[in-house]
């Protein structure tokens, strides 16, 4: 009998065992209670992660772009997040409605800081309140007024229609820390928020330690400790993985990808970010409809892709091309095509193998800046013209702010900006693509686009935001006035046995989970 | 040599003034400004209203000599500001940026001097001989190898194949090994020569051949007046070299992720860091004013007839 249980007990034992450590299988029943955002029951093991960062900032998650990387760290988090396919999820938040200007925002009442205070609804405004006097990027909040309804909700009212608040409160800026308890001076050290991980030891410049958040209020978290170097050269982030010594990071460069990509030991995730390649025209000087056509079908995404190896993928609009926000369709790759266009228009090669018009040859005029590969691609392009027929002079600017493009001093201009940090089109489709648009440097201006606009301004349905913000994109390549051509990836490398980083999501904000583990 | 040493220092005053002006010009005239650069930094929209109201709160739209005179008024009472990137004291930024620097130019400079002075002289007795061949072609090949080739090889060789240091040294001495090797390649590779040139030169004077005449023996001559008479040129190249160094070097520290100097300024030059830049500024014209007093003061001690 005595053997009979010690068998019984010898055999569950082992059982665990096997199904236990870094594993995403649902026959592992949590200790923790269920939540809606957890999809995997894993158990501690404890183990420590190294990984490297080539950027390094503060961690008062409020200011500037600080939040990007505490939310990184697995510090912080925000009331709602942006998920792999830039939709709005609930994440310390529950719910969000909106009546008119006021939203009303119901709390997950699980909530709790890594110091076990509880995340309430003063917390949460005061935190709201705090970001919008800090960051210049959070106006609108600046200017909004908050009202406390009960422990978990809460109202917030802005002047004007708000239909983003919600895709905006996943910004990191607006990350909810336990702000009374941290020394306003003193956010490097003493941070404290509701992620995964807590703040063990910050060294500027050097390394940050973190340690498991034994408080987390959405399960067990897998890793024990985290170690983060600051390692700003991208050859020796790739180096440091070789030996071993950090155990995942983002953003190799080119030549590294085809190295960790032949070898098994490795593991490399690639997903279209954020970030778009586009070049645009100076719709004063460029106004032959003909003209920009044939430049843009004399444009081969798929040579631009094979150039830069692994580091960005084609698109069509300026969004991932496998989201609901990137469904459009460009010009396609015809330099025949292009030929025919120029001709049809009245253009003829001359001697030099160029069109010519009107005793006047077609030389377009690209600025670019010599750097995040564009001028690599700008060379590549400037060939591509070439066999169309179409001369071009190269401009280049050392000026990563894109000035360069506002003074209007060229035809076409070239560029890679984030076209989202929330899901939603609409502040860089404005900017870039309205009349009265600050960024709308080739001067472009369409009745239709412009109408569209405005109607996305107050638009609180998500799926006909969408489905405006895929017209606006629509209409501007059918005007030929935009050329939308690749997303830059984000590429995580790491050892195999590495998991659960958010490789998928477009966004880099989003690294460290409960999840994350070794293997 | 009080007055002497006063008269260089009360230079000070005008080069600072001049130096951070010119450079506060060029700043000002270069494109973009410190706001945008904040606020674009990660490459996101921001709004027209975001800009001004950062370029108000930094002080942007003043006018340009308000902005410059707001800055020396600070200087006046040892405060440099803070920073336009991350809105910390750059004195600060400056100071911990500065130990690793500083920790980097003493450690390569003491083997470069240990290292180029007795090849140098070597180099020069054996003249045209196989070790002075040998040896140039080695300077050769230092020389031409720029120096984010050889720490990158470095790395690769001695961290990821040999596995002796870690790549990552995350601030620990072990992490100095390899940037030291770095700078001492490169150093060394054009003072060998620079000693050599200077040795050969000394040795083909008058004096020389009238010791030799009158049977002086070669080591003696050599160590104490060859060498003695050397050292003035060798004490001016190690000097500016020093300068040099200590202003960092950014590539080496950004590939060995050496929180020095020179990164530290090249960022604060992508970011329109006017505060850091200018503190930059400041601290490098007084080291290099000292640096040229020190080998003033070299000089006149090894030849009172330096005026």
């Amino acid at each position: 009998m005595k053997k009979r249980i010690f068998s019984l007990l010898l055999t569950a034992a082992l059982t665990l065992g096997f199904v236990s450590g870094c594993s995403s299988s649902s026959d592992i029943t949590s200790s923790t209670e269920e939540t809606k955002n957890s999809s995997t029951e894993a158990v501690s093991t404890g183990e420590t992660l190294n990984m490297a960062t080539a950027f390094w900032y503060e961690l008062d998650a409020h200011k500037d772009y600080n939040g990007w990387y505490s939310s990184m760290y697995g510090i912080t988090e925000t009331l709602f997040k942006v998920g792999d396919d830039y939709s709005t999820e609930p994440w310390i938040a529950e719910t969000g409605t909106c009546e008119g200007n006021t939203w009303t925002i119901k709390l997950k009442d699980t909530v709790v800081f890594s110091n076990g205070n509880p995340v309430n609804s003063s917390v949460v405004i005061a935190n709201l309140q705090r970001a919008g006097k800090m960051n210049e990027r959070a106006a609108l909040l600046a200017a909004a007024s908050f009202e406390e309804v009960d422990e978990t909700t809460f109202k917030i009212t802005t002047q004007q229609p708000y239909p983003t608040l919600l895709s905006d409160l996943t910004d990191p800026f607006t990350s909810i820390m336990d702000i009374e308890n941290i020394p306003e001076d003193d956010y490097n050290n003493s941070i404290i928020g509701t992620g995964p991980f807590k703040l063990e030891s910050y060294s500027a410049e050097d390394k940050i330690v973190l340690t498991k958040n034994e408080n987390y209020w959405n399960g067990d978290v897998i890793l024990g400790t985290v170690n983060v170097y600051y390692i700003p050269d991208s050859s020796t982030e790739s180096m440091s993985l070789q030996s071993g010594e950090i155990d995942v990071f983002v953003g190799p460069d080119t030549d590294s990808i085809a190295l960790f990509e032949a070898d098994n030991s490795f593991k490399v995730t690639s997903t279209a970010s954020t970030k778009a390649y586009y070049y645009i025209f100076n719709m004063d000087t460029m106004t032959d409809d003909a003209v920009r056509e044939a430049i843009m079908k004399s444009v081969n995404k798929s040579d631009i892709v094979t150039l830069l190896a692994g580091s960005i993928v084609a698109a069509e609009g300026a969004y991932g091309p496998d989201t609901a926000l990137g469904a459009v369709s460009g010009p396609s790759y015809d330099p025949e095509g292009a030929k025919k266009i120029l001709e049809s228009a009245g253009y003829a090669l001359n001697k030099d193998g160029f069109y010519e018009k009107d005793g006047t040859e077609l030389t377009i005029r690209i600025a670019y800046f010599a750097a995040r590969s564009i001028d690599k691609i700008t060379t590549l392009i400037q060939d591509e013209l070439k066999k169309s027929g179409i001369n071009t002079e190269l401009q280049l600017y050392e000026d990563p702010d894109a000035t360069y493009m506002e003074t209007g001093d060229f035809d076409m201009a070239m560029y890679v900006y984030s076209t989202t940090t929330s899901g939603d089109a609409y502040s860089f489709l404005n900017a870039t693509l309205s009349a009265t648009g600050n960024k709308n440097c080739g001067n472009y201006n369409s009745e239709n686009v412009n109408a569209l606009l405005n109607k996305l301004v107050t638009e609180t349905d998500s799926s006909k935001r969408v489905d405006l913000s895929l017209q606006i994109q629509q209409q501007v390549l059918d005007d030929h006035a935009v050329g939308y051509y690749a997303m830059t990836n984000k590429v995580t490398v790491s050892k195999s046995t590495v998991s659960n980083c958010n490789e998928t999501n477009p966004l880099t904000f989003y690294f460290l989970t409960k999840d994350t583990c070794i293997g | 040599m009080f007055s002497f040493i006063s008269k260089r220092l009360l230079q000070l005053i005008p080069i600072i003034l001049g130096v951070t002006f010119m450079t506060f010009t060029l700043l000002y005239l270069a494109p973009g400004d410190p706001a945008q650069s904040r606020l674009l930094a990660q490459g996101t929209v921001v709004s027209d209203e975001a800009l001004e109201s950062t370029r108000e709160s930094m002080g942007l739209n003043e006018p340009f000599l308000v902005q410059y005179w707001n800055w020396l008024k600070g200087l006046l009472t040892s405060d440099f500001g803070t920073s336009y990137h991350d809105d910390q004291p750059v004195m600060i930024k400056l100071q911990r940026a500065a130990i690793p620097t500083i920790q980097l130019t003493f450690f390569s400079m003491l083997i470069t001097l240990l290292i180029s002075v007795p090849l140098g002289i070597l180099m020069a007795i054996k003249q045209n001989k196989w070790i002075d061949n040998f040896i140039r072609l080695l300077t050769f090949i230092g020389t031409s190898i720029p120096n984010f080739m050889i720490s990158l090889l470095l790395i690769y060789v001695v961290c990821l194949k040999l596995k002796l240091l870690p790549v990552v040294t995350s601030g620990t001495y072990k992490g100095l090994i390899l940037p030291v090797i770095t700078l001492v390649i490169m150093q060394s590779s054009k003072f060998i020569r620079q000693v050599r040139a200077e040795i050969l030169e000394q040795m083909d004077k008058e004096y020389v051949l009238s010791a030799r005449v009158r049977g002086v023996k070669e080591s003696t001559l050599l160590f104490k007046n060859v060498l003695h008479n050397s050292m003035i040129t060798i004490i001016t190249i190690f000097g500016l070299s020093v300068g040099t160094l200590l202003a960092g070097t950014a590539v080496i520290e950004t590939i060995f992720s050496w929180p020095g100097l020179g990164k530290l300024v090249i960022d604060s030059i992508s970011y329109r860091d006017y505060p850091v830049i200018q503190g930059f500024v400041v601290i490098m014209a007084t080291v290099y004013v000292l640096i040229n007093l020190f080998t003033d003061i070299c000089y006149k001690i090894l030849d009172p007839r330096v005026g």
